[in-house]
């Protein structure tokens, strides 16, 4: 045995607290559905943790034997007896069973050690690696910061992903949802931008918290492995809930993911929290409702249902100065059926969030990716929060993509067009071939800010649509390659100086000359 | 009215009727009210009421009558802490390994060594 080891026992024996304990009991008098009745909790409070008794006529080699302590949440107060859920194995609770009072609000145990870490619900580790050292125990369950305590979204997060960054741009301390029907994209584009943080400084990077509601546990393996090999798992937690989980432990994930945030963010950190997804949220809820005897709403969803989606949300923040500065950005991902919506809870987190990236499962099929529909996808506070360099060469994209949109109609009677109407098309058909992004391959904003300014310089003049990626991905080499100064300052600066928009037009026209091949309509 | 039931058969089990005999009475008023239907809630919310009462009494668990009376000054001493009114009824568990358990008004006092040790162990091994 290790020095370590047994330094840790003797600490744990010398640290043990020997009195006696005191709490209220109360007994299990019905059980089912992973929902018990418990009487006799005369002060029980809602959201209180409960432990089950299940040690009661064994031995202790027995009790050690089976598993760890059984815990239950308070989630209905009523008049004869309070219902609890189950947190575990319901199975292990008889009727009879004595149950006591924690007098601890449920929380979650955390600290730094957590991040690269995944954890349960609860903040039991589930990876495998041992424990990590706990700060402190944040409440999953809390009220959000208030006005005065937050300040204006004004500092970008970048998703690597030019559509994004250049028409729907994230702040710091935004909720920006991601809808769009299954196999559209959605956890895609939230991974890629925890994977492009990597590419901001370390000070500025934000700790990425990935919650998985609900997912198949093979899922949610491969996006760690995708995480790992990238180098983001250095940066990242985990909250991992797999399909086969009882339904309290899914409405429980995001909100544990919103307790680790809120940890980090009161430190002065940023915060990214991918909640994926709010459906099966809604579901377990919805379940777990249903089970309490709660009545049914309209879809059968309780009454609450937007209320709890609400009070998640807002516990996504900027804070203010005096408060450190910290922020959660929040990315709820919401799967619709056959791109509906207007159905209820789309419609309630649409109307919850700052705005929403739409995934489109037409544009994905034609192998646009990300199958971003730029025409209902909105950012309502991010552009405040865009770098000014980003600022100066997103304005062209949307402009042209809008008039693409409206002359794409008409590209089946190409040769009955006059050349101007050509010409919009075929830039338009070049902005979408340059927005096409693969996935897992996130575009750091410097990078994007000049493929966007060169292509709204003319960089793809003359060249046939199909070399525009090809042209966009040599340029870039050729900027890394020859001209780093300028990467280098915009990537300093954010901005786009006279000097540096003389150096690019220079670099552009380099480019060219030296690439004449890649232009072969008119070479 | 099922309240109002569990009430009356509460009465009259507190007067010391013969349980049989209200049983009995119970079911031929259901019968003739038209009330069958209230029955077996009825008797689950007698049940119920029985079963927390069952915590409101005095209860200490010992790992055996020797080991009660060695410790009979702290069991006092927690038991009216607790506010017990009556003379416990003692159990005796020797899966306790040690120490006392004494529960009233819905309120446990753990000073046993099972349960030390579990949470020594708990905390070693999470």
């Amino acid at each position: 045995m290790s020095t370590t080891i047994i330094d840790k026992i003797k600490k744990e024996i010398e640290g043990l607290d020997t009195r006696a304990t005191t709490a209220e009991i109360g007994i299990v008098s019905a059980v089912g559905d992973g929902i018990a009745e418990i009487d006799g909790l005369k002060s029980a409070q809602m959201m209180e943790m409960v432990v089950f008794d299940d040690s009661d006529g064994k031995s202790l080699e027995d009790v050690i034997g089976t598993q760890d302590a059984l815990f239950g949440l308070i989630l209905n107060l009523e008049e004869d007896v309070v219902k609890v859920v189950v947190l575990g194995e319901s199975t292990r609770i008889k009727e009879g069973m004595r149950v006591m009072r924690t007098n601890k609000l449920l929380s979650i145990p955390v600290g730094e050690g957590i991040v690269g870490r995944v954890v349960s619900p609860l903040g039991e580790v589930i990876d495998g690696k041992g424990t990590f050292e706990v700060k402190k125990d944040m409440p999953i369950e809390r009220v959000a910061y208030g006005v005065m305590d937050r300040s204006g979204v004004n500092e970008p997060i970048h998703t690597g992903i030019k559509a994004i960054d250049s028409m729907i741009p994230i702040g710091r301390g935004q909720r920006e949802l991601i809808i769009g029907d299954r196999q559209t994209g959605k956890t895609t584009i939230a991974i890629d931008t925890i994977i492009n943080q990597k590419y901001e400084p370390k000070d500025k990077r934000p700790i990425c918290i990935y919650v998985a509601v609900g997912q198949k546990r093979s899922k949610t393996a491969s996006l760690m492995a995708k995480l790992e090999e990238a180098g983001a798992m250095e940066y990242t937690t985990i909250v991992a809930t797999s399909a086969s989980e009882a339904s309290p432990m899914l409405f429980l994930a995001p909100f544990a993911g919103a307790a680790i945030g809120e940890y980090f963010m009161e430190q002065g950190k940023d915060v990214l929290v991918v909640f994926d997804d709010l459906s099966k949220h809604a579901n377990a809820y919805r379940q777990m409702s249903l089970l309490l005897r709660r009545p049914p709403g309209r879809e059968a969803y309780p009454g609450d249902i937007f209320y709890l989606h609400s009070r998640l949300l807002e516990r996504s923040a900027k804070l203010s100065k005096e408060l450190g500065g910290g922020s959660i950005t929040a990315l709820p991902i919401i799967e619709t059926q056959e791109g509906d919506v207007s159905a209820y809870i789309p419609t309630n987190v649409i109307s919850i969030t700052d705005g929403q990236i739409f995934l489109d499962t037409d544009l994905f099929n034609k192998g646009i990716r990300p199958a971003l529909d730029v025409g209902i996808s909105v950012s309502r506070v991010g552009s405040s929060a865009q770098t000014k360099a980003m600022k100066k060469v997103a304005g062209k994209i949307r402009l042209e993509l809008a008039q693409f949109r409206e002359l794409e109609a008409f590209m089946q009677f190409a040769s009955d067009l006059d050349d101007e109407t050509k010409a919009r098309i075929e830039s338009g058909r070049k902005y979408v071939e340059l927005l096409k992004q693969p996935q897992n391959a996130p575009v750091p904003f410097y990078k994007q800010v000049v493929a966007i300014y060169a292509a709204n310089h003319g960089i793809f003049n003359d060249a046939p649509v199909e070399n525009t990626r090809q042209i966009e991905q040599s340029f870039l080499e050729f900027m890394e390659r020859d001209r780093n100064d300028i990467l280098d300052s915009i990537e300093e600066g954010r901005e786009l100086t006279d000097t540096i928009i003389e150096n690019l037009n220079q670099a552009i026209m380099d480019y060219r000359e030296a690439h004449p091949s890649l232009y072969a309509l008119t070479e | 009215m099922k309240q109002q039931y569990i009430n009356a058969l509460l009465q009259m089990l507190k007067e010391g009727k013969d349980p049989t005999e209200i049983l009995n009475g119970f079911k031929i008023t259901l019968k003739n009210r038209g009330h069958e239907a209230l029955e077996a809630s009825v008797l689950r919310g007698v049940l119920r009421v029985i079963e927390v009462k069952s915590i409101d009494g005095a209860v200490v668990t010992v790992t055996s009558i020797e080991s009660y009376e060695k410790q009979a000054a702290a069991i006092a001493a927690a038991l009216t802490d607790l506010k017990a009114s009556s003379e416990p009824q003692v159990i005796v568990d020797e899966t306790i390994i040690g120490g006392f358990i004494a529960e009233a008004n819905n309120v446990r006092h753990d000073a046993s060594y099972k349960s030390k040790l579990l949470n020594l162990y708990r905390s070693l091994t999470s």
